[in-house]
């Protein structure tokens, strides 16, 4: 019986045993990506409930032998940790963990874990910029950061970006810090003659964007002051990408984009130019001088030369970006090669770009590490004629919108067909076309350092840098186009040298106990030394267009233009800074600079910048931890001073060597003559900074922000004072008791409002406000009306209208304003002495105003009729859709008013339509005696002998939305590339595709003037890959 | 993957297809034509001006004027620009042997073929315009010489019409001269070349030309024979002199010739003041004549200004400007006088003194007053002494010596030199400068020396006995 119950028992054990699924053990082979879809190297791979494991290649793969039914953890720092069932092939993508991210942001001559930040810095993620067609990052951080206003000078390839921090109080533009060395930043080299081109953008345009890692704006003075006097603009940190450990990687990223005008202005055809030209003429009772017979009218087909056409086409823009990165662990190298190339919509006008870079960290042991970083940049512009000059000096843009319709390109002997209305006046657009304007700007930044940790937790560290640009510009005007012919050609050569050198030494001492407490102090010291040297020359009289300007010898101008100038400026600081942070959540920060610079007077030759701010972490609060809902507060405040170095010429009393200025026996000669007073107590302005933030994050960063307050003071404005008239110089720099005061706010929004597997969706929300006043103004200020002694700068004050005057009225305020010019309000006069010519004054000095309408248009009559000062915002939205990723991007303004330029150009001068210029189609509503409901004033204007531009009558409202980017890209899955690919994105974008705003101009932000370069839209197509 | 690069590539083919499927907007319009006459007037060699403008959308191939009769097949080839718009002049020229009328063609071609025609008709129509003769002078100057027996003129002479020439008739009726000249062209020359005694005489002469319209035109000069004129080097002088021909210069011991400013090469300028409309001025560069005008305006060969000649004063014209103060400018290289209306600036009615070390009018701090004075000449009436040490004098609105700085005194005043005539006379507020000089004279005379402010010019004059 016990055998069987042995047998029984064996036999019932097999059969369970059988029943039991066999755990068999396999290799289980799976790869590892980050949100990038990035192959994670050193991700930890565990066996669930075990301590086997394993951890991620450097392609991100593992193999693990495992059990079937088994999981795996998948964990790595900044993301959150994944428990997966085990399987053949597997696939795991990583989340970030927002929470536990320690982002380590730069703050200038340094870093620091943006939760220990305490003074007013904001990051951008450079990977969300849209690339394509944007040759700037100026360009592309347009709308990104609440506070910064970034607006183009023109849309014309290359130009110059006028960037603002916080209502750009202090007058300068933000210092630019590219790897800890601040950039070079020099002026436009221009041609010397009646025409030049766009005004170049000679900062970030040096820089790939490409070659971005991170951007960090420094905003407030607490955080800004390390850089003292420079840094009155606010600062912008720009990082550059360096090598990582692990096997060479190669990256290209490609695209080409098109570009088409969009927004250009619409002017007349030729019918309806020569149907208004006889119709102003008849207006202007010369009715005798009409050229064109209705019979000529009739029998007109088409629509007459269209000459924007002529001198625009499809702008095409072709960049292409390829680096190699990769390294050691002691050794980390980085390089790339960059070629953005931008034909612009104007023909002839184009933009060449050639970057390089290499950055190379080593390490020697444990305490040693230098680095180099060396880059170089070749800018190639292809100029036209830009700007809103008139007759004989118009350029291309303003000609191609103003030429006459009913006149071909060239006559039947291939010359230039002229306006027959005005001949030798106007020159013919296409003709322009035939200017040569060529300028080459080429820059090598070398930076190097050498770090040093001789004791743990001590680090000392010298940089070095320089920062070399060579500009040279060259023009020819020939003798086909108007101007040329008068000047028999006419050839420009400028080139200029400028060079900057830097010597930054910090030791910075930084120790942690415990997580309890980190301290962090730094001191250091810097020197630099900019330099620069030109010289130019500007001819006419040629005997041949052929050579161009490259025989400027041949000459036959008497007196030719030619210049040479030479100067160096240098400052010595000592930085300070300490940073100290308890129990991870009360951070106190004092930054300080002392610069020494030969900018400024010898009675005030060193400055001091100070800069405090202090940070609470109420969410690491213990009463706070609790709030599993909140994962982040932070109150913060800070106070700082910046200065204004500039260029504090004033401080010195100079002379000029002046070619042509004074006149001995009727003759003009040379001479050396007084050009400038000193003032040798002049002292540089003062930037006082007060902040005041809230960081937040609710639901594991699902919502996170920031909402800022802020007031800077600037004091000590450097102004220019009127002497005496007998004065044989009669200006003197002074520092003046004015103050200007700029509040602000700013809210900053991140969301994440979707986040599954196959979908995500995250939204950025930027919102500024701010107004900049004059509060305090010199002891002899005499207020006004359109001046009071308290200005906001947005104010706008002028006339205010009420429509057209009609047939058969008349005002006694307007006495030379007839039937069609504007009505303009007599709202306000002045109160009179009993001698009824002297105004009474208020005890202020200001004039006393009745209240009451006097019968005459003068100052007492000017209000102030709006407030202009932009509420800039933006929505950022990006979506992923499996292996898709959506970018829409919106900004906009919500306040704004401005001219609208054009209509008032050409209704204004519509009188010009007799010389043969043309004008807009809108003039066709103009105030008549056959069209008394005409919404826009008639000829009778002009004689008014008011400016329409001093009122509200051309003002429209300009906010605007603009749907800026929409891109659109597909990340391919790597195993379709067997491993051969490490990612590739393929993606298409458009930008600047609509515009809603009531502004009827040209656009809301860019030159609204005829003549002004159009906007464009583009359409691109992009490729990113890695291997 | 390969399914996302199908999709693409169905996209732009669909896109592709669609842009080019677009028809460019009137494309199917025929292209405009505009002329600016609805039918032409000629005769035969008239040029005939049709002005127009051709237009279209899709731009201008050529613009085409034909006309088979006359064979005219004028093609402008605009196929390098094709211009959308094109404005022309063409000029019809009409043939020699034109018949009328006649059909001009003119057509416009676009660029895709299309074609715009117009049709002209072309009428005879005599010319309107009278012919005319260039070159022909009022009077022409035909020389001998001193021992020449006959005077042979040598016009030449151009005649133009609008209209071919038929004929010209030339006359002169004092030597029975009547010839016919039989012309064709539109533009023809003619030489006139006559025998005539050597004696100043006057001939009266008249020219009829006629065209093929029919317009007939008299021209009418006169041929005066005369003894050859004697021209003067022509040298850029260092200054003019002018003088009133109506006045005698031996009335005058100063300021008879009134100094000319040399402005540029060979031009010279002066203000003078002209009494009357019948008051003559001459120019000349030397002081005295000897009893004929060396110089004026001769209105005979080029009118010459500066020529010597022993003619009659009948011969040679002054210059009279008429009544009033005159800005005058002469250029002798280019033959010309211009006058202005001269507006005095500085001229002043105030009383003036006259100060000089004479002995005759003060010696030390006082002036003389004016005598009388006429508008802006003062008049001082004096009696100049043979004898006296030093012989400057000048005028001043102030009695005496001693002056206020900054424009209290003005004083008249010219440069003085040895030569005693020299220069004009200026105006001046400051102690700087000179004096004019008094003439010398061998016994006591009576004198007026008058000032006009206006020019400024000085002028000593004997009084004379009435």
């Amino acid at each position: 019986m016990r055998i069987i119950f042995n047998k029984f028992r064996v036999s019932l054990f097999t059969f369970l045993m059988l029943l039991v699924p066999v755990a068999v053990l396999a290799d289980i082979k799976g790869t590892v990506f980050d949100e990038n879809h990035e192959p994670v190297i050193g991700a930890s791979v565990l066996i669930e409930g075990t301590t086997q494991g394993t951890i991620t290649d450097f392609d991100g793969v593992f193999v693990l032998e495992v059990r079937e039914g088994q999981k795996l953890v998948i964990s790595y720092m900044g993301y959150i940790t994944q428990t997966l069932p085990a399987k053949k092939d597997m696939i795991v993508n990583l989340v970030p963990d927002t929470k536990m991210i320690e982002e380590v942001v730069v703050i200038g001559y340094g870093a620091s874990k943006k939760s220990n930040i305490s003074g007013s810095v904001e990051t951008v993620k450079t990977d969300e910029l849209p690339k394509a067609a944007s040759a700037s990052v100026g360009e592309m951080l347009k709308g990104r950061t609440s506070g910064m206003f970034i607006s183009s000078s023109s849309a014309s390839p290359g130009s110059s970006q006028n960037i603002t921090i916080r209502g750009g109080l202090s007058g300068q533009k933000p210092l630019i810090v590219i790897d800890g060395v601040p950039q070079l930043q020099a002026s436009n080299l221009g041609s010397g003659t009646g025409y030049s081109g766009t005004d170049k953008d000679n900062s970030l345009m040096n820089i790939s964007p490409d070659d971005i890692e991170s951007i960090n704006i420094l905003k407030d003075a607490s955080a800004a002051s390390i850089y003292g006097s420079d840094a009155s603009g606010g600062v912008i940190l720009i990082t550059t990408k360096r090598g990582k450990e692990g096997k060479p990687e190669v990256a290209y990223s490609g695209s080409v984009a098109f570009q088409t005008i969009k927004d250009a202005p619409e002017f007349l055809d030729a019918k309806g130019f020569m149907t208004e030209q006889n119709r102003v003429f008849a207006e202007l009772n010369r009715a005798d001088e009409q050229r064109y017979t209705q019979a000529m009218i009739d029998n007109f087909v088409g629509n007459g030369t269209n000459w924007l056409k002529e001198v625009t086409r499809t702008g095409m823009v072709n960049e292409h970006n390829v680096s190699l990165n990769g390294g050691s662990e002691k050794t980390k190298y980085l390089m790339s090669l960059g070629l953005y190339d931008h034909k612009g919509i104007a023909k002839n006008n184009d933009m060449t770009r050639i970057t390089g870079r290499i950055n190379l960290d080593q390490e020697f042991g444990k305490y040693v590490k230098v680095g180099v970083n060396t880059s170089f940049t070749s800018l190639n512009y292809n100029d036209v004629p830009l700007g809103d000059s008139r007759q004989s000096d118009a350029a291309l843009i303003y000609s191609a919108m103003t030429f006459n319709p009913t006149v071909p390109i060239y006559n039947a002997d291939g010359s230039y067909a002229d306006n027959p209305n005005r001949p030798n006046i106007y020159p013919n657009p296409v003709s322009l076309l035939d200017i040569k304007d060529q300028s080459r700007s080429y820059d090598v930044f070398l930076t190097g350092y050498l770090e040093i940790k001789p004791i743990k937790d001590l680090t000392l560290r010298a940089t070095g840098g320089v920062d070399m640009k060579f500009d040279e510009a060259d023009q020819y005007v020939p003798t086909t186009t108007l101007k040329g012919a008068s000047l028999g050609g006419q050839a420009s050569k400028q080139s200029r040298r400028t060079n900057l050198g830097i010597i930054t030494t910090t030791a910075t001492y930084a120790h942690n106990w415990d997580d309890k407490h980190d301290l962090s102090v730094m001191a250091g010291w810097e020197w630099k030394k900019n330099m620069w040297i030109g010289h130019g020359m500007v001819a006419n009289n040629f005997p041949t267009d052929d050579a161009l300007m490259h025989n400027m010898g041949t000459s036959e101008a008497e007196n030719p233009n030619i210049w040479s100038s030479k100067g160096s400026g240098q400052m010595a600081s000592f930085i300070g800074r300490a940073a100290y942070t308890a129990l991870n959540r009360y951070i106190f920060t004092f930054n300080v600079r002392v610069d020494g610079s030969s900018n400024f007077s010898k009675k005030h030759q060193w400055g001091t910048f100070p800069g405090v701010s202090v940070a609470w972490r109420i969410s690491e609060e213990p009463f706070m931890r609790e709030a599993s809902w909140l994962s982040d507060l932070k109150l913060r405040g800070g106070y700082g001073q910046t200065g204004n170095a500039g260029s504090l010429t004033g401080i010195n009393t100079f002379y000029g060597v002046n070619r042509g200025t004074y006149v001995i026996d009727g003759s003009l000669v040379n001479g050396i003559g007084l050009k400038k007073l000193g003032n040798p107590d002049l002292k540089w302005e003062t930037l006082s900074d007060a902040n005041i933030a809230l960081d937040f994050g609710f639901f594991k960063g699902r919502l996170a922000g920031t909402i800022e307050f802020y007031q800077r003071d600037r004091s000590d404005v450097i102004l220019t004072k009127s002497l005496m008239s007998y004065n044989e110089i009669n200006t003197i720099d002074y520092n003046s008791q004015e103050v200007y005061r700029n509040r602000g706010m700013e809210i900053t929004l991140h969301t994440v409002n979707v986040d599954t597997k196959y979908f995500g969706w995250n939204s950025d929300i930027c919102f500024s406000y701010y107004r900049n006043k004059t509060i305090t103004r010199d002891p002899d200020f005499i207020p006004s009306n359109y001046d009071p002694y308290i200005k906001d700068w947005g104010d706008v004050y002028g006339y205010r209208t009420d429509g057209i005057i009609q047939s058969g009225e008349s005002y006694s305020h307007l006495p030379n304003s007839t039937a069609g010019a504007i009505k303009y309000m007599d709202v306000n006069g002045y109160v009179y002495e009993a001698d009824g010519t002297t105004i009474k004054r208020n005890e202020d000095g200001s004039y006393m105003l009745s209240g009451e309408p006097d019968g005459k248009l003068d100052n007492a009559d000017l209000v102030k009729l709006y407030n202009s000062t932009p509420i800039p915002f933006s929505f950022n939205n990006t979506f992923r859709i499996w292996h898709f990723d959506l970018n829409v991007y919106l900004y906009g303004s919500l306040n704004g008013y401005k001219t609208n330029d054009v209509l008032y150009q050409s209704s204004y001068g519509i009188a010009d339509l007799t010389y043969g210029v043309n004008a807009l189609t809108a003039v066709k509503n103009r105030w008549t005696y056959q069209n008394p409901t005409g919404t826009l004033p008639g000829v009778a204007e002009a004689n008014s002998g008011i400016d329409p531009a001093n009122s509200d009558y051309f003002y429209e409202r300009s906010w605007f939305l603009r749907l800026d980017n929409i891109s659109l890209g597909y990340n391919f899955p790597t195993e379709w590339f067997k491993g051969y690919v490490k990612s590739a994105r393929l993606y298409v974008a458009m930008r600047n595709i609509a515009v809603i705003t009531p502004y009827k101009g040209m656009d809301p932000e860019t030159g609204n003037g005829i003549g002004a370069y159009p906007n464009q839209m583009s359409g691109a197509i992009g490729l990113n890959f890695k291997f | 993957m390969k399914q996302l690069i199908t999709h693409l590539c169905t996209i732009s083919l669909v896109a592709s297809l669609f842009l080019t499927g677009c028809q460019q907007e009137g494309a199917e319009l025929r292209p405009g034509l505009y002329l600016d006459t609805e039918a032409i007037y000629a005769f035969a060699g008239k040029e005939v001006k049709i002005s127009g403008q051709a237009s279209c959308y899709t731009g201008i191939n050529s613009v085409a004027f034909r006309c088979e009769k006359w064979g005219i097949n004028d093609v402008t080839d605009l196929s390098w620009q094709k211009p959308v718009v094109w404005n022309f002049d063409y000029t019809l020229k009409v043939p020699q042997n034109a018949d009328f009328p006649q059909n001009l063609i003119i057509t416009v071609t676009d660029v895709n073929g299309s074609e715009m025609k117009k049709t002209l008709r072309i009428d005879y129509a005599p010319a309107t315009t009278a012919p005319y003769v260039e070159g022909l002078r009022k009077q022409i100057a035909v020389e001998y010489a001193d021992d020449a027996t006959t005077a042979t003129s040598d016009v030449a002479l151009v005649l133009y019409g609008e209209d071919n020439l038929r004929y010209a008739v030339v006359q002169i009726p004092d030597l029975t001269i009547r010839d016919t000249i039989t012309l064709s062209a539109k533009e023809e020359k003619l030489r006139l070349v006559y025998d005539f005694a050597a004696q100043a005489k006057t001939y009266p002469m008249s020219i009829t030309l006629c065209d093929q319209s029919g317009n007939i035109t008299l021209s009418e000069s006169e041929i005066v024979v005369m003894p050859k004129e004697k021209q003067d080097e022509l040298k850029d002088h260092e200054y003019l002199l002018v003088f009133k021909s109506n006045l005698n210069e031996s009335d005058y011991l100063y300021g008879y010739y009134q100094y000319v400013e040399r402005k540029d090469a060979f031009g010279y300028e002066v203000n003078v003041y002209a009494e009357s409309d019948e008051t003559e001025f001459f120019f000349t560069t030397e002081h005295n004549t000897d009893g004929t005008y060396k110089f004026g305006l001769s209105p005979y060969i080029s009118d010459r200004i500066i020529s010597t000649q022993s003619y009659d004063k009948n011969y040679v014209k002054p210059f009279r400007p008429g009544k009033g103060y005159w800005g005058l400018y002469i250029n002798l290289k280019d033959n010309y006088i211009e006058k202005w209306e001269y507006v005095p600036s500085q001229a002043t009615t105030s009383t003036l003194y006259i100060a000089s070390d004479n002995g005759v009018f003060v010696a030390g701090a006082q002036f003389a007053k004016e005598t009388s004075r006429e508008n802006y000449i003062h008049q001082f009436d004096y009696t100049l002494k043979a004898v006296h040490s030093s012989k400057w004098f000048l005028f001043a609105d102030k009695d005496y010596w001693g002056w206020a700085p900054n424009n209290t005194f003005v004083r008249y005043w010219r440069p003085w030199d040895a030569g005693g005539e020299i220069g004009g006379w200026w105006t001046d507020i400051n102690s700087e400068g000179g004096s004019g000089n008094l003439p010398n004279v061998q016994e006591d005379t009576d004198v007026s020396i008058c000032f006009d402010t206006a020019i400024p010019w000085c002028w000593i004059k004997k009084k004379v006995e009435s």
